[in-house]
């Protein structure tokens, strides 16, 4: 029954298509890319590559990149920790429930419209800005949304609820016999976190971190919406690079996206190292 | 922020109730820390969306803390233009190619891996849920490299642009699938119907589907949640040779900014629908059923 499923070429063929799908549009332009970015499609060279950490604007928007999705990922998952702490830990299912529900639906959010929601509220001539002006507060005098600062306020947005969504597992994970069990040891609420609660999570928030890392280096359409080619994060610049009708560089926009996409390669397989110790945790 | 309280003492005490690890006044001074959390929370993401749908009703919002007049005029303007009803729909028809092809793909392959090669299951969840971290720019670059020259040209397409969508369908499409032929037993299901004289794809179409339809339905969802007026792909991929409402709306944003607030609104209802949608069919279950990659 099963075996005559097995030996039979039906199994091949079921898993033929999505096989076929993932080498030809994940497998292949990926590759393609790579040797993009080599130069390897007219003559093999190594200046784009370089040039993405020798040329000013590269170099810049490459540590812009990092450096903004590291501030966004570590206030996201704190705060997204935080908060996910207090969704497992409140006594009131209904607000938890809705809660839930509200960072599900954001954490899918994103995009230019998201941008255009941020304009109206804190942009310039905002809702939020002019209400603040009109109690005395001017908020332009020390911020401004379009900018890195401002950048990170919209990445926040996403990543919060991501964060959420990421570690309810794990808090769900945490045991309540092993609070018992520190507890009739004589250990405080405090003993507790230091020696349990916080070593058992570390791994998950750290893993989240990374992903979140990862989610506002990719982040393309909210820096633009909000920033236009004003913003020099390496996904603007590639779209500069590939779609612009001042600089036209295909090549080198392959060599940025390259070098993006190693950034995320190392920043998932970290994630799958972290992961790899909260899992044992996960399963009973 | 959790305050120091102390619970000693309680060495030999028998089953404790569930819930609640202490009493009294840090309790509640506990939950207050929490609800001033939830409440930051829910402004930070509920004002910028009503911001939005304010904007997109009001006229003459200069000087005030709300907006002195409202009027529908912006919303009709929008709903009027003559690009809307051609981008909105080539959006929704790629959001349902992108569902349909996602679906077959993934579908009977989980299902055969589920039923005959649980072994395998590993490497296509690793191939599935990659996408996720995956820039779409990134994608949409090495898709245009692969596809814009012979023999293969698809740039500029509808065809690429769902190929692409369905890319980066996979991880939420792979997940709520998975779910849910795990929730059912799919190999015991298959077997007791290959006990009773069924044909090998016969179960698949008449035991499996029926019973993994809340996860079809979820992964639906999901897909038109993430694609519907999705921007990147689009504006790289096809362009103006077949627009879409998120590059649409984008290129509106500088002449009509109340009618492209409006669109948004109108994108992220269809968007928080669909999400909500989800919810009030698996919330029920688990969140897992929900979840993202």
């Amino acid at each position: 029954m099963i075996s005559r499923l097995r030996s039979n070429l039906g199994v091949g063929l079921a898993l033929a298509p999505f096989i076929v799908f993932i080498v030809l549009f994940e497998a292949i332009p990926i590759v393609v890319l790579l040797l993009g970015s080599i130069g390897w499609l007219e003559h093999p060279t190594l200046k784009y590559l370089t040039a993405v950490f020798a040329h000013p604007v590269y170099r810049k928007s490459v540590t812009n990149t990092l450096l903004v999705s590291a501030i966004s990922a570590v206030i996201g998952a704190l705060a997204g920790t935080a908060i996910g702490y207090a969704l497992t830990a409140t006594r009131h299912d209904r607000l938890r429930g809705a809660l839930v529900a509200l960072a599900n639906v954001t954490a899918n959010s994103g995009g230019i419209t998201l941008a255009f929601a941020f304009i109206t509220v804190i942009g310039v001539t905002g809702g939020l800005t002019i209400a603040l002006k009109v109690i005395g507060i001017d908020l332009y005098s020390f911020f401004t949304l379009y900018s890195f600062t401002g950048l990170i306020v919209v990445y926040i947005y996403f990543q919060v609820p991501l964060m959420i969504v990421l570690t309810l597992p794990a808090f769900a994970a945490l045991r309540l016999e092993w609070r018992e069990a520190s507890t009739s040891l004589g250990g405080t609420t405090v003993d507790f976190w230091r020696r349990v609660g916080i070593p058992i999570l570390a791994p998950a928030i750290v893993a989240g971190a990374v992903l979140l890392f990862a989610s506002g280096m990719g982040a393309f359409a909210t820096a633009l919406a909000l920033m236009g080619g004003q913003a020099n994060v390496m996904t603007t610049q590639v779209s500069v690079l590939r779609q612009g009708e001042v600089i036209f560089d295909p090549s080198q926009a392959d060599a940025l996206a390259t070098v993006l996409l190693v950034f995320v390669a190392l920043a998932v397989v970290a994630y799958h190292l972290i992961q790899g110790r909260t899992l044992r945790w996960l399963k009973r | 922020m959790t305050p120091v309280a102390s619970r000693s003492g309680t060495l030999g005490l028998p089953d404790l109730p569930p819930a609640p690890t202490e009493r009294g006044a840090p309790r509640a001074r506990r939950e207050i820390a929490f609800y001033v959390l939830f409440l930051l929370f829910a402004l930070y993401v509920l004002v910028p969306l009503s911001g939005m749908l304010l904007f997109s009703f009001s006229d003459g919002w200069i000087k005030t803390i709300l907006p002195t007049h409202y009027t529908l005029s912006y919303w009709a303007s929008a709903l009027h233009q003559p690009l809307f009803i051609p981008t909105f729909t080539r959006s929704l028809i790629a959001s349902i190619g992108t569902i349909a092809l996602s679906l077959a793909l993934l579908t009977p392959t989980l299902f055969v891996l589920h039923v005959s090669m649980p072994r395998a299951r590993p490497f296509v969840e690793f191939l599935s849920l990659t996408p996720f971290a995956l820039p779409t720019v990134v994608l949409a670059l090495s898709l245009i490299r692969a596809y814009s020259v012979p023999p293969l040209v698809l740039t500029g397409t509808p065809w690429l642009l769902i190929l692409s969508y369905t890319v980066i369908s996979l991880p939420f499409v792979y997940r709520s699938i998975d779910n849910s032929l795990r929730a059912i037993d799919t190999r015991g299901l298959y077997e007791a119907a290959q006990t009773l004289g069924a044909s090998r794809w016969n179960p698949f179409w008449k035991i499996i589907l029926p019973n993994i339809r809340r996860g079809i339905a979820a992964a639906s969802l999901l897909v038109l949640s993430t694609t519907f007026g999705e921007y990147t792909l689009s504006a790289f991929l096809v362009g103006d040779a077949w627009k879409t409402s998120g590059v649409w709306v984008y290129t509106f944003w500088d002449s009509h900014p109340h009618e492209t607030l409006a669109l948004g609104a109108l994108s992220f209802v269809v968007t928080w629908g669909a999400s909500l949608v989800i919810l009030a069919i698996f919330g029920r279950r688990s969140d897992s059923e929900v979840g993202r990659a």
